[in-house]
């Protein structure tokens, strides 16, 4: 539409090809570069509102993945990236990863069923016949402020103190708090992942525990039966 | 609902929720409204899978549902918003605000984040899972919050899509409006949808209540002016307590009132000064409960008085320290030497000189301004609750903090094309109020010029300016009025074209259209072009975070040992210092990167949301 009238129009006084207004701009048909020069500007350092905002956004990212409410089918924190690989083999590392907690699902979360549809009702947990009931009352589980910016420390998560229907749901924190008493009972409640642990972290920290690897030969009794057989 | 805006929220939901979850979302934004099955059918994950990921996204307001009761059976289908993904961004923005306002509010922090993470709580849950003591601190935090109205209250119908229930009262109305033979069909059309739309205002408004969510507090031990019995002791009105049945979410309406806020007081102190920036944020303040959302607010107009603004004001700020006396003729030679010195002590002191040099735009206007007020002030001394600290000296115009406050109004006042403020009335020392209309418009073309001048050079900038007062011109014009060489501003124009600030318009001068005898006028169209601009920022945000996302994918290994929980526990020990170094590499651009998104949510919030 931009050239209508003007290629068989009537010639006018300047060269080059007809364009909208007259025809004194020349088209370039050479192809433009792929990443032309361009004058990046630099970020300014950011302002304090600006830092602990964007400590907060990734925290609020970190609780959700910490929640049920992450949901994937992918093995969590192995195939997460890409590099991670999902092979079936028990690694050392796989007791680190993050549990998904064997009680702990999306039906634990007391839910205000009014505002679902009837549809979910089955994924929130519950069943036809406790609708009019009134519905068994769980806990909140309840994510903590930290104001710190170092995101280490903040995010020690201590998902081992709390479980199903535990009041005072606070985070262990690298740092102390005051409410760690209230936490020492929580303990027993622990899940038996989580005593095994202890267990192997009783004496030391690491593998290098000789006190526990240390085998005297105290129970080798069993093999007398086979000594008659020669060593090859 | 754009692609970027899309692409945005589907990124955000994969990294925030997973990807279930983002591919429910992804294919209800491809189809429209579905059912469960069909959701499940288009995008070939089990029906149960869809289910688990529904949960958070209903919770969250982000899929919202309708229940079709018809006689077929219950049906429920699925929309998406994007609009409350989109608050997501913002979330981080949320939290800080909070701790900056209310920082001796120790319990609100943490209200906005479990509010986040689940959506919505109901407050005796909330309550409850915590222990007595921290119980006390958080109902103290949630009146607060309710009060200031950043948490709202939720109702049924909020989890279903606003055209659904338009459709539900029109049709409610339509069969309310009898047949006859003197109506047609078109007229009770029309009629009944005159009145779905006033019922429906209704309904969007109900949590502009000023107790929404709360009830009286029943005789409490921690309230001193209660009594033995409950009853008051004190004049003052009964204090309020959340209502512990209500179920709390957070209002991002509100919030972004309150970033509204911030960016014109931000404007004011980069044009006018910093302490009339302190007057207009507590001219805000003072508005602020009376303000739910940025547009569409309320029928009624918001006034404040000066001397509310007066008494409000924090006693630090020196309000005289950013004005210079104006020599005025009715003062006498003896006086105006003794203030001009004092005058020049303030200036020594404070060093908001620069202030007063660039706040007398209008200076005429002060002056007569300046008069009208001093009379003003000397008719509403008697009145005045404040004494003024000078000598009762009629002809000189006397320092008081009154005084210099109705100065700073009127410099805010007194920019026609920049109205911060509109003077009313006279009553309780001066009445004002925003016109958020105007006003926002004008910040949208201010920030539109700023960014023009960033991408296309001043001249460009020049030229819009000129076309937009004008309205449509031609090149020929615009050259003579612009002082420049038409060849000059051609290319300025076309690259204008090109990213839509301007539009062409031909009207030819015969009936051939040929070029040469037709007129081509160059006009401009704010709205087109924010939106165009709006797009243009929104895929920016999508290219920072999917930088983010990439970065972090690119060092799979010290990312997924990032998660373990013993190395959560203890980082400084646990992780070599090649694998440190990493770290704070990709740290640093998550940082980079996301502060930047939040500052480009906030030309998103001028052009879409104000």
């Amino acid at each position: 539409m931009s050239f209508r009238g003007g290629r068989g129009g009537r010639l006018s006084r300047d060269s080059g090809r007809p364009t909208l207004f007259g025809t004194d701009i020349k088209p370039e048909f050479t192809p433009s570069e792929l990443y032309p020069e361009f004058d990046l500007p630099i970020q300014a350092n950011l302002a304090d509102f600006e830092k602990r905002s964007v400590h907060q956004f990734l925290q609020y990212q970190q609780d959700v993945r910490d929640s049920a409410f992450y949901v994937t089918d992918k093995k969590r924190g192995v195939v997460e990236y890409e590099g991670g690989v999902n092979d079936g083999i028990k690694r050392y590392s796989d007791r680190y990863l993050t549990k998904r907690k064997v009680g702990k699902s999306v039906t634990d979360h007391p839910y205000i069923i009014e505002f679902f549809p009837q549809e979910l009702y089955s994924a929130l947990g519950v069943k036809p016949s406790n609708i009019t009931t009134k519905p068994k009352r769980r806990r909140l589980d309840l994510a903590q402020f930290r104001d710190s910016l170092e995101q280490e420390e903040g995010e020690g998560e201590a998902e081992e103190a709390e479980a199903d229907g535990v009041s005072g749901a606070t985070r262990l924190d690298a740092g102390a708090e005051d409410d760690e008493d209230e936490n020492q009972p929580n303990e027993d409640e622990d899940e038996d992942e989580e005593e095994e642990e202890d267990e192997f972290e009783e004496d030391e920290e690491g593998d290098y525990n000789a006190e526990r690897y240390f085998d005297d030969g105290e129970d080798d009794y069993d093999d007398g039966g086979g000594e008659d057989e020669a060593a090859y | 609902m754009s692609q970027y805006e899309k692409e945005f929220v589907i990124l955000l939901l994969r990294d925030i929720y997973g990807d279930i979850a983002a591919t429910v979302v992804d294919t209800l934004l491809k189809y429209g409204r579905l059912t469960l099955q069909l959701i499940s059918r288009y995008s070939k994950v089990p029906t149960s899978t869809i289910q688990r990921a529904l949960v958070p996204l209903v919770q969250n307001r982000f899929v919202l549902y309708w229940v079709d009761n018809n006689a077929g059976g219950e049906n429920t289908t699925y929309v998406a918003s994007t609009r409350n993904m989109y608050n997501m961004v913002r979330s981080g923005a949320f939290v800080s605000y909070v701790l900056d306002r209310f920082p001796d509010a120790a319990g609100a922090p943490d209200i906005i984040k479990n509010l986040l993470l689940y959506g919505h709580i109901r407050a005796s849950d909330y309550l409850a899972a915590q222990s007595t003591s921290q119980a006390v601190v958080s109902r103290n935090a949630l009146t607060l919050l309710l009060q200031h109205k950043l948490l709202t209250t939720l109702k049924r119908h909020e989890f279903n899509h606003e055209s659904d229930l338009y459709m539900r009262i029109f049709k409610r109305r339509l069969a309310a409006i009898p047949r006859s033979k003197t109506v047609s069909e078109a007229k009770r059309e029309v009629q009944a949808h005159a009145e779905a739309r006033e019922e429906f205002q209704v309904l969007k408004r109900i949590h502009d209540d000023i107790n929404d969510g709360l009830v009286a507090a029943a005789n409490t031990t921690s309230n001193g002016t209660y009594g033995n019995k409950g009853y008051l002791v004190s004049e003052s009105l009964p204090s309020k307590t959340v209502d512990e049945s209500a179920v709390l979410a957070l209002n991002y309406d509100k919030f972004a009132v309150l970033m509204r806020a911030q960016i014109l007081v931000q404007l004011v102190s980069k044009r006018i000064g910093n302490v009339t920036a302190a007057v207009y944020r507590q001219v805000l303040d003072c508005m602020e409960p009376k303000l739910f959302r940025c547009v569409d607010n309320s029928d009624k107009a918001i006034n404040v008085t000066s001397l509310e603004i007066l008494r409000r004001l924090d006693a630090d700020i020196e309000l005289g320290s950013a004005l210079v006396a104006r020599s005025s003729r009715k003062r006498s030679r003896s006086s105006s030497s003794r203030i001009s010195k004092r005058q020049k002590r303030n200036h020594d002191r404070e060093g908001s000189v620069s202030g007063s040099d660039d706040s007398m735009p209008g200076s005429d206007n002060f002056d007569i301004d300046s008069n009208r007020n001093g009379d003003d002030k000397r008719g509403d001394r008697d009145n005045s609750e404040h004494d003024d600290d000078d000598s009762a000296d009629d002809t000189v115009v006397t320092n008081s903090r009154v005084e210099h406050l109705n100065f700073h109004l009127a410099l805010l006042s007194c920019n026609q094309n920049l109205p911060f403020l509109k003077k009313v009335g006279n009553k309780g020392g001066g009445e004002w109020t925003i016109d958020f209309g105007t006003l926002t418009a004008r910040v949208r073309e201010l920030e539109y010029d700023s960014l023009i001048t960033q991408k296309e050079g001043p001249i460009a900038c020049r030229l819009l300016r000129i076309i937009r007062e004008k309205g449509r011109i031609d090149e020929k014009q615009l050259a003579q009025i612009a002082l420049l060489p038409p060849k000059d501003i051609r290319s300025h124009l076309t690259a204008l074209h090109e990213i839509g600030c301007l539009d062409l318009q031909e009207v030819p001068r015969g009936t051939d259209r040929a070029p040469s005898r037709t007129y081509y006028f160059w006009y401009h169209k704010p709205m087109g072009a924010y939106a165009l601009m709006t797009q243009a920022v929104l895929k920016t945000i999508v290219r920072c975070y999917a930088r983010v996302v990439e970065e972090r994918g690119r060092r799979p290994g010290v990312m997924s040992k990032l998660l373990r929980e013993d190395v959560r526990r203890d980082e400084a020990n646990m992780l070599t210092p090649a694998e440190k170094e990493e770290v704070r590499r990709v740290r640093g651009v998550e940082e980079r990167f996301i502060a930047h998104m939040m500052k480009l949510d906030r030309l998103v919030l001028i052009f879409r949301d104000m």
